[in-house]
């Protein structure tokens, strides 16, 4: 485990050192099912052939071709074209020899760059553009892997980087996170006023379809103004969101795009549910309350008989006192059976071979078939 | 040779198998000329035999072979002996130890107070009857005593004294046994017949309420009537309950004459002559009818009636049987059913008054909220509680002719047996040899905890269906 | 460890490592509770088992462990200064087993270690194999029904075998066949019904085999194998006596239906056992005829070569 993984991981981690860039949030684009060109976003611009640009450079300057040019052209400032004329002066008092030597030496460059400077087109008939090279990864040099002890290896490279997260993160916990208690507030709770209690969800910062969701609890006891036959309407209203074993009203809305309109809409929700739980046209008395989407759990709650207090302790002891008399009572009057003792004293007085000397009707057990020969008590049943 | 060899290698195996071997043997010779001579040196040294198995392709096998089945011997079973071979009831066992010191049960026994927790033989002739209304059940541990006997609980006391007080008023008692599994449901309808059997009440009992309601037995509509009939089971129920009453009707007569019968009962003939005139189960409703109606005749002395059923759930619920318009039929629209709900229900006054009583059962039963829910309210309103159970407002599954049928039956709830009861029963068990322990409060205490506080069925599970021995 | 697996794990580890540092320093809290954990045990051992009075004897002893517990001493000392003493919770209870260690160790009375002590006093030794619940049933009975069992599934099987007792209690005594004798010592025929597990084991142990034979793959020459008779320990006859029986049963049509009608088989066949009717008895008697007229072949030279080459 530690050899090979460890040092992927750490070899991951050296990697990983750029900086993130941030993700570009590509809008949705709306597709059609069939479509005969590209997709592309909108506003980046279509880059146009012809625009390619002219790398080539047709023929090398010489430095008095081009201050020549240069003077020619005439926007100078006096200064510029003072130097420019010095410039120029001094290279036609150079020998010729060493103006063609640098001349051939440019041609060289140039010559020897012009293949690197060509745009490569892809070979698209090739298979998986095989015989394409490819010299960011594969390099032949000699010796270029051998390591050269002048570093740590890029496995250490990766255990220093761990070292330097942990602490980054050791210090924000050391320095920054105290910080955050002058933001605290002490709790408060909520007054008999506010009875409604919102859920939000957020995702910190993220984009989730789930953090408009807005849910409200309630419970309908605490609407002081409404009477108890108002308060069962409100119930019976909630429909299934109602609970009858926390006795809460439950409800949630995430179909506006903002948590505050949804919250909004909650309220005037139950604004309403309120409204017309107070309509004393019909007040539902009629109809009962339905739970049937809600299965109750069964509480298991200890017997308070079994709770061994003292009293139960006494009368405990007391009856295994009782029972403790009444064998020795049974003991003393010979009442007490004892099944091995009847067994054995049965089976020793004959009695056995006796009642089973003389011939008995019946099969006995499970011998007898129902209608065959038996007796009274042993005939089957039909 | 090693051509022809190939080619039969193709062939299909059966062909090869089925083939007689001279017929091959030549086309081989035949066919394979220029190979002539190797097949020849070939079956030259080798025997034929020796030749067949070798060129027989034995592995092909396309199908997986069939194992034999073990093939019974003897005759099979007719139609009808494994059932009974199963329903079996072994009432004695001649190994077990005779207990020293059993009472047989006398007409008073079951209601003496001071017979509780103590363990009574039933009289012979009373087992006779107890068995030909099928009483006994398979399922219980009968068999491994010398004589049947049974168990006098503190609810078999209270449910005899409510029974005889009913009976002494012209009253009837109806009452439904209700209880957990295996806590002695059945048992309690087997004391209170024994109960009626010595005091010469008349007893009809149906054992299995699914018998009558699942759709195994033949129907028929009734003329002039909504109720349907159940034929064949009438007269079934009709012989138990001659060959179970013997005693007692023997010495009744008519009061009514009788003449849409298949044969005429004139007045003041013998009750049994009534019922045997159900001869075939075509008669057989009209001749209940006729019985019932004598049974529950006022001033004629008659002596009072005691109506049992087992499994109380199945008549509680739309029956299996369909009417032509292939819709189910309730179960209280069965005539025999209703006969039974009605006296349930107290539409039917028995002027000679008796007891109704009902056991409901757990093993197999279907679920009949309604019943559930009477038992419930009748049980809170015994108890005197603030809150009695209602009906869940948004539940469909409720039945309103259950519901009117039970408004006012009594509910006795069967629990375990206290410790007394326990120690008397292990006793019994113990002087019987079948459990082989000395009896103290420590055993008792053991198996009275194990079974969930002295539930009987379970107390026998612990202790005599183990490998104990 | 294959390339993909490190990848993967590569990629987990990344996921954990910010846990790594709150793990180290909740190891070495640990570490040190366990030590101090370690003195409290020797305080408290020493407390209670040493005759001198507790508190000095705590002294001592503390003094003693330092040289050799891993903590440097500043921090024992520390430790000890702090009040890390094992919390005593004075109840009743505790003080009247504190006065009573006291009384004996200063001999005012003995202890009575049967007596004192125990809430419920000491059982009496040797307990009932029944007790303990893998011996609480008849060994015969339970290896029988382990034989019964299909599928694993113990508790059918057990159901099964009570079944068969209680056919066997309520069956007629067997009539007793002189041409098969049964095992020595059984008990008569008339007492067997009253214990079923005795006619089990009577039935079992009668057609038990005493030997079987071991055939040696080769050894007779000409590919046959030579079989050689082998006396078998006593688990082992009951177990072929037991597959025996049910061999047989297997091969019986049943004549009734429902939960009983295996059971009843069994039975059956067993109660047919006792009573000199059944098969098993035929087989027992070929492995033994079998068994003695091979008996020759213990001294087979190809068998003893075969021993010393081993």
């Amino acid at each position: 485990m530690a050899s090979s993984a460890n040092a992927l991981r750490l070899g991951l981690r050296t990697c990983s050192r750029q900086t993130q860039t941030p993700s570009l949030r590509i809008a949705a684009i709306q597709r059609r099912a069939l479509s005969a060109t590209a997709t592309r976003c909108e506003g980046v611009p279509v880059p146009k052939k012809e625009e390619d640009a002219k790398l080539e450079f047709t023929r090398p300057y010489s430095p008095g071709e081009y201050l020549s040019e240069k003077l020619r052209s005439g926007d100078l400032e006096d200064w510029e074209r003072e130097r420019y004329e010095r410039a120029l002066s001094s290279w036609r008092q150079v020998p010729d020899n060493l103006k063609r030597s640098w001349s051939n030496m440019v041609n060289d460059i140039e010559e020897s760059a012009a293949p690197l400077r060509r745009a490569v087109k892809p070979k698209r008939q090739t298979f998986w553009y095989e015989e394409e090279k490819d010299p960011d990864m594969i390099t032949d040099e000699d010796g270029e892997d051998d390591f050269l002890e002048n570093d740590i290896t890029s496995l250490g490279h990766g255990k220093l980087e761990e070292h330097r997260e942990f602490r980054e993160y050791a210090r924000i916990a050391v320095w920054e996170m105290p910080l955050l208690s002058k933001y605290a507030k002490p709790f408060v709770p909520p007054t008999s006023e506010e009875i409604l209690r919102f859920r939000y969800t957020t995702y910190m910062g993220e984009f989730h379809p789930a953090d408009r969701k807005v849910v409200v609890e309630f419970c309908p006891k605490d609407l002081r103004d409404l009477t108890e036959v108002q308060q069962r309407k409100l119930m019976k209203l909630a429909g299934p969101r109602y609970n009858p074993e926390k006795d809460i009203i439950k409800m949630s809305c995430e179909k506006f795009e903002h948590q505050a309109q949804n919250k909004r809409y909650l309220g005037d929700l139950i604004d309403k549910m309120i409204a017309a739980a107070k309509d004393p046209k019909d007040t539902f008395e009629d109809i009962p309350l339905d739970t049937r989407h809600h299965t109750f759990s069964k509480k298991i709650t200890f017997p308070k008989e079994w709770l061994l207090t003292p009293e139960r302790k006494k009368e405990i002891e007391a009856a295994r006192q009782q029972a403790l008399l009444k064998d020795a009572e049974k003991v003393v009057k010979g009442a007490l059976v004892d099944g091995a003792d009847v067994v054995k004293q049965y089976l020793a007085s004959g009695a056995a071979e006796a009642m089973h000397a003389i011939p008995v009707m019946a099969g006995r057990g499970g011998k007898a078939l129902p209608g065959g020969k038996g007796g009274k008590m042993q005939r089957g049943k039909r | 040779m090693s051509a022809s060899n190939c080619l039969r290698c193709l062939v299909r195996p059966s062909a090869v198998t089925l083939a007689p071997r001279q017929i091959l043997q030549a086309g081989a010779g035949a066919a394979g000329a220029g190979a002539a001579g190797a097949t020849r040196t070939f079956t030259a040294t080798a025997s034929p035999n020796n030749q067949m198995s070798a060129n027989r392709p034995q592995k092909l096998r396309f199908r997986k072979v069939k194992k034999k089945g073990i093939t019974p011997q003897g005759k099979p079973p007719l139609p009808g002996e494994r059932k009974a071979y199963r329903k079996k009831i072994v009432l004695s066992n001649n190994n077990a130890l005779p207990v020293a010191g059993l009472e047989t049960l006398r007409p008073n026994d079951l209601s003496k107070q001071k017979n509780v927790g103590t363990v009574m033989a039933l009289p012979e002739d009373v087992v006779d009857a107890l068995r030909a209304t099928e009483a006994f059940k398979p399922t219980q541990c009968w068999g491994i005593f010398r004589q049947p006997s049974v168990l006098v609980r503190q609810e078999t006391v209270d449910l005899i004294k409510k029974m005889d007080g009913a009976a002494a008023d012209g009253k009837t008692l109806r009452l439904v046994v209700e209880g957990n599994r295996i806590s002695g449901k059945s048992l309690m309808l087997l004391q209170a017949m024994t109960h009626a059997f010595m005091n010469d009440w008349v007893v009809l009992h149906i054992p299995e309420a699914q018998e009558l309601t699942t759709a195994c037995t033949e129907y028929s509509p009734l003329e002039n009537s909504p109720l349907w009939s159940q034929p064949v089971y009438t007269l079934k129920l009709l012989q138990a309950f001659k060959k179970a009453n013997e005693k007692v009707l023997s010495r009744m007569n008519t009061v009514y004459s009788h003449a849409d019968l298949p044969q005429i009962i004139p007045i003041n003939s013998p009750l049994i002559q009534l019922i045997n005139s159900a001869k075939e189960a075509d008669g057989a409703w009209a001749v209940f009818q006729a019985l019932w109606r004598e049974l529950n005749a006022e001033n004629a002395g008659r002596p009072s009636i005691l109506f049992t059923l087992d499994g109380l759930a199945h008549i509680m619920k739309m029956s299996d049987y369909r009417n032509p318009a292939f819709e189910l039929i309730h179960s209280h629209d069965l005539a025999l059913v209703k006969v039974f709900t009605d006296c349930l229900s107290g539409a039917h006054k028995m002027p000679n008054g008796g007891a109704v009583l009902a056991a409901t059962t757990r093993g197999n039963s279907p679920r009949s909220a309604s019943m559930e829910l009477a038992i419930a309210q009748r049980e809170a309103e015994a108890a005197k509680e603030e809150v009695i159970p209602q009906r869940d407002p948004y539940g469909k599954k409720y039945d309103d002719r259950v519901e009117a049928v039970m408004k006012s039956v009594e509910v006795l709830r069967l629990k375990g047996v206290s410790k007394a009861e326990a120690r008397g029963l292990l006793e019994y068990w113990a002087a019987s040899g079948a459990l082989k322990k000395r009896v103290d409060e420590e055993l008792v205490s053991e198996k009275w905890t194990l079974s969930g506080n002295g539930v009987v069925g379970e107390m026998e599970r612990a202790t005599l269906l183990t490998m104990k021995g | 460890m294959p390339a993909r697996l490190g990848l993967s794990a590569a990629f987990r580890s990344l996921s954990i490592r910010t846990n790594q540092l709150p793990q180290q320093q909740s190891i070495a809290a640990a570490a040190a509770a366990v030590v101090q954990a370690r003195t409290y045990i020797t305080d408290s051992t020493s407390s209670s088992s040493r005759t001198t009075p507790p508190r000095v004897q705590v002294q001592q002893q503390q003094q003693r462990t330092q040289p050799y517990s891993t903590n440097p001493p500043t921090e024992s000392t520390t430790n000890n200064d702090a009040g890390v003493e094992p919390p005593v919770e004075v109840t009743p209870e505790n003080a009247a087993a504190l006065a009573q260690l006291s009384e004996i160790a200063y001999g005012v009375k003995t202890a009575n270690v049967s007596l004192e002590g125990h809430k419920y006093g000491l059982p009496t030794l040797p307990l009932p194999s029944e007790l303990h619940h893998k011996y609480r049933y008849s060994e015969v009975v339970n290896h029988a029904t382990k034989l019964l069992m299909k599928d694993g599934k113990l508790s059918k099987a057990q159901r099964d075998m009570a079944m068969i007792l209680n056919y066997l209690r309520s069956s007629p005594p067997p009539k007793l066949n002189p041409a098969r004798p049964l095992i020595p010592g059984h008990p008569p025929a008339s007492h067997l019904p009253l214990n079923p597990v005795e006619y089990l084991t009577v039935a079992i142990d009668s057609v038990a085999p005493l030997i079987k034979l071991h055939g040696f793959k080769g050894l007779a020459g000409g590919g046959r194998s030579l079989e050689v008779p082998k006396p078998i320990p006593a688990r082992q006859r009951r177990s072929t006596a037991f597959k025996w029986i049910l061999d047989v049963v297997n091969k019986k049509p049943s004549k009734g239906s429902g939960r009983t009608m295996f059971a009843h088989r069994v039975a059956e066949e067993i109660v047919a056992v006792v009573e000199g009717r059944s098969s098993v008895w035929d087989k027992r008697l070929l492995v033994h005829k079998q068994g003695t007229a091979n008996r020759a072949n213990l001294n087979s030279p190809a068998l003893l070569m075969r021993g010393q080459r081993k």
